[in-house]
């Protein structure tokens, strides 16, 4: 290849939420060569084996590339025009029938800031707050926990910062194959002499490094550090300067671990009573410790309560607000922090104004030159689509999602979308989802749009056009402000540029203030708060005081509640699900990658010796796993890396989500895919 | 004198650098990493040996060590007969699909002419391997705690460390929980 010709452009990696950058080559309108961006703050050039692959789907021959509508069992290629004015007369008609809460929107967290603002800016317009994205199912339980007790849902410090922790505390949390330039940091930091702890029920590779593995039951969080709280409470190992001038609730929390026994800890916990002293004690007295978490926190009917429970445990040891002491949780997508930030959330406007807050609703409403908006908290995803299955939904518009694969108990789903009278999906390719649909829209993807993306450390970046998009693909902020306009609301979307609209949310969300189209193209960006265009941006939080109203920590106690399934004789195991480090979520991307799929090719189930031995199971074999929702067939791993009793089947591939619960949180309506009482034999097939 | 540098501690078995490398050679990687008793990874490349059997095995001088120390085969040059292959304690030449010419990791030569460092070395997310000056490298090495020096192959080859632990991390982190 001449590389003479080559244009390289900084770019932001499409995957999962650290962030890293790349050098994009473009030749003659292709995107032709990849190189690594050493410059860049978070990653220094390093890329995940996804990372390196980045560029095998933007030229994909399966791209679509015509607008489709559903005739009979497939699809006719229609004009633009056609379809954004059919589909805007259906939207306003369903609303006319059955009034605005009949419709629901799905934004996307693979999508720009701009396109998330859109969207949930024209669902809002259109009269409904419910516009969700799966931010639902990742991390809504972190946005509700840590917005409860420290007053900001996010991370509190840079994914580099890991470096300066004495103390690494990972729970439900495999950074290694989910995140794995955050290993840079922590093996940076275990080379200083940093402690690392891991706390999961998979010998994952994130504990292969792990100083202290805790390989606890799924669903036993709340147990583990309530046990690991009354050791550090009752050995004097609170930081009582910090708690006294920073937090408020301990003495409720007191109270709650005098209920705590250690013996039930370990008995719920799987853990043995020594490993908890020893992480409690480590946690406590380390000069600066760091909680890193993810899913296994997180998709749980206690998720809000695991993460306040960590929130608790930073409080009183005062592991907040300094370098290398915070709470981390590692956030999935690419922009799944921004499209949060932006409002796509049922319950939220952009900035996190409640949709019940009157005054800054009414504040928002000013802006976007209306009187009011929707009062009422919408419909969250899994919401949604029991919404859809009982008949109260009537529309859905799915930007980027797949939830016929990504959603939890899909058979339930697949009634639900079947069900309903309209489906539109826009996306970058055919999916699960887009099958069902009665209008697709062929979308742009990351490449072939600028917008800007914020990583899991709320670091805000900018990803400039690279190419054009195949067909006659659209990027995603352009359909939105053609369907804005054609329901209605011209005057709301008179954006010509995605830096049109970034002006915009600049008014509108306090800690986007000074993250101007101007000042976000600089490499690395800029990290919200950011308040104003002087402001340099925030990287760690609360130093001086929590974003609380009364600017105090608040330690919020959360007794122990067991999972929504519990193993019985029918369904003897417990299933937990998660990542692989070749695979990306639905896997409409990865599945589609050659050089990923041909190293991970097909969905298996790990299992222990011992359970595979019972069932007469052997290494490589077919079986069928089976919960009360259904089953499916796959490939068995008989592996030494779960114990007896669990067994786990990564989500990218479609059937693992037949089997999971959509049991949910009661707060943050997060589904419990971590916990899943099921069954193994071999695949009658 | 530059040399590679494994330092298996930190590998997590992400298989970032068979990616980069089969996207940085047509497709087909030169680097294996294998995963030993599932907790154990151990990325596989030619080690550009300081007493290279290959080159020595090789009938018509199709194998070539550079000034930089990488040990390069000359693919047009090759019969096809496959005894570097066979002489390799490494395992890591192979002959292509067709059976025809012989193949292993050249260091990304076009990639050292213009100043670029391999690609494995740039894109590993844990920086388990590293490039660099001999002396420079094993001063990293050694200032490591608890790695025991596996290969240090005279002012070439690679050098390699890996955990100094009595017992697998399968074993370390069940033992508890029993």
């Amino acid at each position: 290849m001449n590389q003479q010709h080559i244009n390289w452009v900084p770019s932001v990696c499409p995957f999962c939420g650290v962030g890293c950058g790349f050098l994009a080559g473009v030749d003659r309108g292709r995107l032709v060569a990849l190189e690594y961006l050493i410059e860049h703050p978070v990653s220094e050039g390093a890329l995940c084996p996804k990372g390196n692959a980045a560029l095998d789907t933007v030229h994909h021959a399966d791209r679509l590339l015509h607008p489709l509508k559903r005739v009979g069992d497939g699809f006719e290629r229609i004009s633009w025009d056609q379809a954004l004015q059919e589909i805007a007369e259906r939207i306003l008609e369903i609303r006319e029938a059955h009034g605005p809460n009949a419709l629901a929107f799905l934004a996307s967290a693979k999508c720009s800031n701009e396109e998330n603002y859109l969207m949930q800016k024209w669902a809002r317009l259109v009269g409904t707050n419910s516009v969700d994205h799966c931010a639902r199912l990742c991390h809504a339980s972190t946005v509700a926990g840590l917005g409860k007790t420290l007053g900001a849902g996010a991370m509190t410090n840079p994914v580099t910062d890991t470096v300066n922790a004495d103390c690494i505390f990972v729970i439900g949390s495999n950074y290694a194959e989910c995140h794995p330039v955050a290993a840079r940091w922590v093996g940076d930091a275990l080379e200083q002499g940093a402690f690392l702890m891991v706390a999961d029920p998979r010998v994952t590779p994130t504990v292969w490094h792990a100083d202290l593995c805790l390989q606890l039951r799924p669903g036993s969080d709340v147990a583990l550090i309530n046990g690991m709280m009354k050791i550090i409470v009752e050995a004097g190992l609170c930081n009582e300067e910090f708690i006294g001038s920073r937090t408020s609730g301990l003495e409720q929390l007191r109270e709650l671990l005098q209920t705590v026994e250690l013996s039930e800890v370990e008995e719920i916990s799987g853990v043995p009573a020594d490993a908890i002293e020893e992480a409690a004690r480590h946690y406590a007295t380390a000069e600066a410790s760091v909680i890193m978490w993810s899913m296994g926190i997180t998709q749980h009917i206690t998720g809000t309560d695991n993460v306040m429970s960590l929130a608790n445990l930073a409080l009183i040891t005062g592991h907040l607000g300094r370098p290398g002491a915070g709470l981390m949780p590692l956030r999935g997508q690419s922009n799944v922090q921004g499209a949060c930030d932006m409002g796509a959330l049922s319950n939220v406007l952009p900035g996190y104004v409640a949709v019940t807050d009157f005054e800054r609703r009414r504040q928002i409403a000013a802006k976007w030159g209306v009187t009011e908006l929707p009062t009422a908290r919408g419909l969250t995803v899994v919401e949604m689509m029991n919404a859809a299955a009982s008949g109260d939904l009537h529309s859905l518009y799915v930007m980027g999602e797949n939830p016929i694969v990504s959603d939890p108990n899909v058979q339930h789903v697949r009634q639900g979308l079947d069900n309903i009278d309209l489906l539109v999906v826009q996306d970058i390719f055919m999916t699960e989802t887009a099958e069902l649909a009665d209008y697709v829209l062929p979308a742009a993807l990351w490449a072939e749009k600028s917008g800007s993306y914020t990583s899991t450390e709320r670091r805000v970046q900018w990803q400039p056009t690279l190419v054009a998009p195949p067909g006659e693909a659209l990027p995603d902020w352009q359909i939105i402000c053609e369907m804005g306009r054609r329901t209605g609301y011209a005057d709301c979307f008179p954006f010509a540029s995605p830096g049109d609209i970034l002006t915009e949310i600049n008014t509108v969300s306090p800690a986007y203030g000074g993250i101007t189209p101007e000042r976000v193209q600089a490499l690395g960006g800029l990290i919200w708060p950011c308040p104003d265009e002087d402001h340099p941006g925030t990287p760690i939080l609360h130093q001086e005081k929590f974003g609380t109203e009364d600017g105090l920590g608040h330690i919020t106690p959360t007794p122990y509640r067991p999972p929504a399934e519990t193993p019985d004789e029918q369904y003897p195991l417990t299933l937990t699900t998660g990542r692989l480090v070749l695979h990306y979520n639905s896997g409409s991307m990865t599945r589609r990658t050659k050089a990923l799929l041909s190293r991970e090719p097909r969905l298996f189930v790990e299992i222990s010796a011992a359970d595979a031995a019972e069932r007469g199971i052997e290494d490589g074999e077919l079986v069928r796993v089976a919960t009360c929702r259904g089953y499916t067939d796959c490939v068995a791993r008989v592996v030494p890396t779960v114990a007896a009793g669990v067994v786990f089947m990564p989500f990218h591939f479609s059937g693992t989500n037949i089997l999971t619960s959509d049991a949910l949180d009661p707060t943050a309506k997060i589904p419990e895919y971590k916990v899943a009482a099921c069954q193994i034999e071999k695949s009658p097939r | 004198m530059n040399v590679l540098y494994l330092d298996l501690n930190r590998c997590i078995y992400c298989r970032a650098c068979e990616v980069a490398c089969e996207r940085e050679h047509g497709g087909v990687s030169r680097i294996f990493v294998t995963l030993l008793d599932w907790t154990e990874p151990v990325p596989v490349a030619c080690r550009h040996c300081e007493k290279h059997p290959c080159v020595e095995a090789c009938p018509v001088d199709a194998i070539e060590v550079t000034d930089e120390g990488a040990v390069i085969i000359h693919t047009n040059k090759c019969i096809s007969c496959g005894l570097c292959v066979i002489a390799c304690p490494f395992g890591v030449i192979e002959l292509d699909k067709a059976g025809k010419i012989a193949d292993k990791c050249d260091l990304c030569a076009h990639r050292l002419a213009d100043g670029r460092q391999p690609a494995c070395v740039l894109t590993c997310p844990t920086r388990c391997i590293q490039y660099g000056e001999f002396e420079e490298i094993m001063a990293r090495a050694r200032a490591k705690p608890g790695l025991t020096l596996v290969s240090a192959v005279g002012e070439t080859g690679t050098v390699v460390t890996m955990p100094d632990r009595p017992a697998g991390a399968v074993q370390k982190a069940t033992s508890g929980s029993d």
